[in-house]
Order: structure tokens, then C-alpha cells, then sequence
């Protein structure tokens, strides 16, 4: 008598997300061969000025958010690259502006006469794994809110620097600002981080 | 802070042309990945089959009058275990709802094994349990020893998962279908001793005496004769039944092929991972793995999914054949026509 068991390898682009979410391995090396160019390509963008090995953290933070959270996306295939685009925009935005701060701090004294920023304190406090999840959560929202929830709560800018770099008024980014988090804070985990 | 790293927040990342990574890249990272199985605390979403085909032996078991003194003396210590994965669409969704309280603890040299609920749908066992014990046995540990043991079956398959999800703390899902000579029982007798566990990534293992001995009466549900062929690449799959009940559907199917096939390719298997109904819905497909009694010319399958929707009217699937020379020798996949089953 011959038994077979019930796993077999079988990846397309019909079925990646469904697998991926079910954290079938050959989902993952799927998603590595379609996107990992794209994620690549953004993260080159943003740091290649930093240096080589930034670009291969970011890359790997990318696809390890995604398995790890995979179950978190909500839509088609096609709206997969957009997703995890704007992850990796993000984590790379992030990444740059942390190593960037490092190499300041690394050039001379005169930094240690700095006051301790209440935004790097915040930032402390969020841990990665916190502050993944908030980077996901974001990504749910509707495009502009989503750019403007990532400005303020994943990167921690103000709310004039947003307006500036959004090209809106800072009414308007408040505004958005407001309507975003009661949509958002039904997520228990976001509640705290968004008080 | 510098304003520098604003030159990017307006940057269109649907712009920007891909840049590939290297092949050893590509598989560095899949690597990276893999290794850093951190569970998170709330929720682990690892999944890993551990067990893709746990065979279990033509054993029969004679005796189920042993007695296990020191079961169910201690209190069951975790509760509502199929709710720690994201079962989403899969046949452990309702599972807590239509399962049997087992309720059994066994201690075995510092490890605690328990056994929560199980259910048996006519076809297969699924059924949950968790472990606590003091040894780190790493994120995904591996169990040692035969599988279940089912009375009166002449062999089976199944998959399981066992994670991490605190320090001491494990919980495991698994499914398994047994094969039977003669029609499946109305009601099944487990019997699982477990040899040891085993962590994998530093190769310690915890060695012990656990032993569980359980009933489980079949779900009510109906049976729905159908009968759909579909014949691609010198293989014909012909769907037999569905087997219907509040937790589960089952479909069940035979596939036959043409003896010259096998020269070529030994073991043909066929399966498919996905379902939909005609409302839309999809569902992700448990393969129960196939037996054979004339070396592979002819298979009788099953595959189970979470009870279909009751206001639709049809499902359909793509079968997939799947040519292998053997066990990791190479495989060739080829799609079947779609099948369409009407639902009574």
C-alpha cells in the first residue's frame, strides 16, 4: 500500500497570497522572485547615499514583515506591489533618517551638546516589533491618509513638516489627521500608540 | 535632524524600475528569513508543517483496556488552542465549535502534554494539543515516535504544527486521515505515545512516557453521491462523493493512470489547493493524502475544506497533476480542465 501525504509545491500568481498567508515556504520564495527587484530598486533609491549594507537590511526587514504579517493583507494580487511598495518606502525612509542621525553623531563633540529630543525618546519607546505593526495598520488606510498616518506616527514628523512635504495646508493635514485615527484606533494594539 | 531624508517622502515608488537581486541573494534572504522564526507574543502565525506525511503504521491496536493512571488528573492548561492560528478560510475556522472535549493531560519527565478537542468528520481527525515543559524546545519542535494510531486502519496521512507561542508553552494542530480496509467506523479510537520532542535547531530533545487513549464519534452530516470525470495527460480523476457536516466538507475522488505513465513517472498524485463556490468564496484545501493497492496505477483521495457555503450552488477547482520520479528526484505539474460539482 502506498500513502501519500498531502503537501505538494505549487505557486502561481492566482494563489501567492492565499499561500503566502498560510506560510507555505514556496509562497515566500515566489514572492522573492516577482518583488524582491522592486523592493530592491526602492531601497537602492532611498540609500544607496547611506551605504551597501542598509539597502540589504531594509530589503530583509521588507520580506520579513511581510511573512510575518502577511495575513494582514487585504486585497488582489495586483494590489500586493502597491503594498509592498509603500512598506519599503517607508522602512527605507526610516532607516535612512535613523543611519543618517548615526553618522552625525559619529562625526564630532559638538553633537553631544545636543538636548535629548523628545522624539527620539518617543521613538524608543515604540519597539520594532510596535512599531511594525503600526507601519501595517497604516497600510490599510486610503492613499493620502495612509502617506500622512505614515509622516506622523511612523516617522514622527510634525504636522507642518507633513503640510510641507504633502503640499497641503496644516488645517488640512489636522483635519485628516483627526478623521484617520477613529478609524484606525478600533485596532486594539494602535489605541496607545495613537493617544 | 536633517532635512534630507524629506527629498523622499513625495518619491512615486510605482515609478521606479526594478533592480533584480542575484540569485545567491535571493536565496540568502529566503534563508534569512526562515531562520528568524521569532515567535511574536499575542499571535504566532508561524505555520509550519512539520509532519507533511506522517505515516502511520499497519499496527493494529488489540488492547485499549490499558489503563493511564496519571491521565486526566491535572487540570488542562490551555484552552481554545485552534484560535491561536489564523485559521481563516481553512477547516479549523469553526473547529472549536463542532469539537469533542478530550480534556487529557499527560506528565512525563517534565513535560506536560495535553490534549484539548478533536473532531472527526467522517474522513479525518483534526485535533488540538499543546504542550508545556521546561526544555526550550525551540519554535517549531518535531515529535518523535509514530504518529497516531487509529483502530482497526491500515495505514494513513496527515500534517501537523506545532509553534511556540510563550517560554515554556506549545500548541499544535494537526489532521490526519486514516485509511480503512472497510468503510470508515462511526467512531474512531485514538491511540498517540509520542517518544520524545525535538528541537530541531540544537538538537536536544525531551524523551518521555506520554500516552493517550481517546474516542471520537463521527459529525453527523450527509453523504452526496456525485460523479464527475475529468481526463487530462493520460490521467483520469473521477469525483466520487461529498461528505457533509457542520465543520467540514469533504470531497471524495479517485484518479487512475494509464500504466505507461509510471514508467516515465513513478508516482503521479492529484490535488488541488483551492476551491471556490459560486458565490465567490474561497476556500484553501486540506489534502488528505492518497492510498494505492496496485503499486500506483489507481488512487483513492480526498480533500477537505471548510463547510461550503450553504446558499451556494456549485464549486469548482483546477485539479493539478503532479508527475514525480520520486521523492525530491523532480516533478512536473500539469493543470486538469476545471471541475464543476452541482451542490444538492
Amino acid at each position: 500500500m502506498n500513502i501519500k501525504g498531502g503537501e505538494m509545491v505549487r505557486c502561481t500568481a492566482k494563489n501567492f497570497i492565499c499561500r503566502l498567508q498560510n506560510q507555505k515556504e514556496d509562497a515566500l520564495e515566489f514572492v522573492i522572485e516577482h518583488y524582491s527587484g522592486f523592493v530592491h530598486a526602492i531601497a537602492y533609491k532611498i540609500l544607496s547615499g547611506i551605504n551597501k549594507d542598509s539597502i540589504d537590511e531594509c530589503v530583509n526587514d521588507v520580506f520579513l514583515a511581510i511573512w510575518q504579517n502577511a495575513e494582514q493583507f487585504k486585497g488582489e494580487s495586483e494590489d500586493f506591489k502597491k503594498w509592498i511598495g509603500m512598506l519599503t518606502k517607508y522602512k527605507a525612509i526610516d532607516l535612512f533618517r535613523k543611519l543618517e542621525k548615526q553618522q552625525q553623531r559619529e562625526k564630532g563633540d559638538e553633537d553631544l551638546l545636543q538636548k535629548p529630543d523628545i522624539k527620539d525618546i518617543q521613538q524608543e519607546f515604540l519597539k520594532k516589533e510596535q512599531r511594525n505593526d503600526l507601519l501595517l495598520a497604516i497600510s490599510h488606510l486610503e492613499n493620502i491618509d495612509r502617506d500622512i498616518f505614515m509622516m506622523r506616527y511612523y516617522l514622527q514628523l510634525t504636522n507642518s513638516e507633513i503640510a510641507e512635504a504633502l503640499h497641503l495646508s496644516k488645517a488640512a493635514v489636522e483635519n485628516r489627521l483627526y478623521r484617520g485615527k477613529k478609524k484606525l484606533a478600533t485596532t486594539i494594539q494602535l489605541k496607545e500608540a495613537l493617544i | 535632524m536633517t532635512k534630507s531624508y524629506k527629498e523622499w517622502l513625495d518619491l512615486d515608488v510605482d515609478q521606479i524600475e526594478p533592480i533584480e537581486l542575484s540569485t545567491q541573494r535571493k536565496m540568502n534572504l529566503k534563508q534569512t528569513i526562515l531562520k528568524k522564526r521569532a515567535t511574536r507574543k499575542r499571535m504566532p502565525k508561524w505555520v509550519r508543517h512539520i509532519a507533511a506525511a506522517a505515516i502511520i503504521g499497519i499496527t493494529m491496536v488489540t488492547s485499549v483496556s490499558i489503563a493511564f493512571p496519571t491521565l486526566a488528573l491535572q487540570i488542562p492548561f490551555m484552552k481554545n488552542i485552534a484560535s491561536y492560528f489564523d485559521n481563516k478560510n481553512t477547516v479549523f475556522e469553526n473547529f472549536d465549535s463542532y469539537a469533542t472535549e478530550i480534556g487529557q493531560v499527560h506528565s512525563s519527565n517534565g513535560l506536560s502534554m495535553m490534549i484539548e478537542n478533536a473532531v472527526y468528520d467522517g474522513t479525518s481527525l483534526t485535533i488540538s494539543f499543546a504542550l508545556e515543559t521546561d526544555t526550550d524546545l525551540g519554535d517549531s519542535p518535531f515529535i518523535e515516535g509514530d504518529f497516531m494510531d487509529f483502530k482497526g486502519a491500515v495505514g494513513g496521512g496527515g500534517s501537523s504544527r506545532l509553534e511556540k507561542i510563550g517560554d515554556n508553552k506549545y500548541i499544535g494542530l494537526a489532521n490526519v486521515t486514516p485509511h480503512f480496509d472497510k468503510e470508515a467506523p462511526d467512531e474512531l479510537e485514538i491511540t498517540w505515545k509520542p517518544k520524545a520532542f525535538l528541537n530541531a535547531d540544537k538538537d536536544t530533545k525531551v524523551e518521555g512516557d506520554w500516552a493517550f487513549n481517546f474516542k471520537v464519534s463521527k459529525l453527523a452530516g450527509e453523504l452526496q453521491l456525485v460523479n464527475e470525470t475529468v481526463t487530462n495527460y493520460d490521467v483520469t480523476a473521477r469525483f466520487t462523493a461529498l461528505g457533509k457536516n457542520d465543520m467540514s466538507t469533504v470531497i471524495h475522488y479517485e484518479y487512475e493512470v494509464i500504466p505507461e505513465v509510471l514508467e516515465k513517472w513513478p508516482e503521479v498524485t492529484v490535488q488541488f489547493d483551492e476551491l471556490r463556490d459560486n458565490l465567490g468564496n474561497t476556500y484553501v484545501v486540506n489534502g488528505n493524502g492518497a492510498s494505492s493497492r496496485d503499486s500506483g496505477i489507481s488512487y483513492k483521495s480526498s480533500a477537505t475544506v471548510q463547510t461550503i457555503d450553504p446558499a451556494a450552488t456549485s464549486i469548482t477547482f483546477v485539479p493539478v497533476i503532479y508527475f514525480s520520479l520520486g521523492s525530491g528526484k523532480g516533478t512536473e505539474l500539469k493543470e486538469m480542465n476545471p471541475v464543476t460539482i452541482p451542490l444538492n
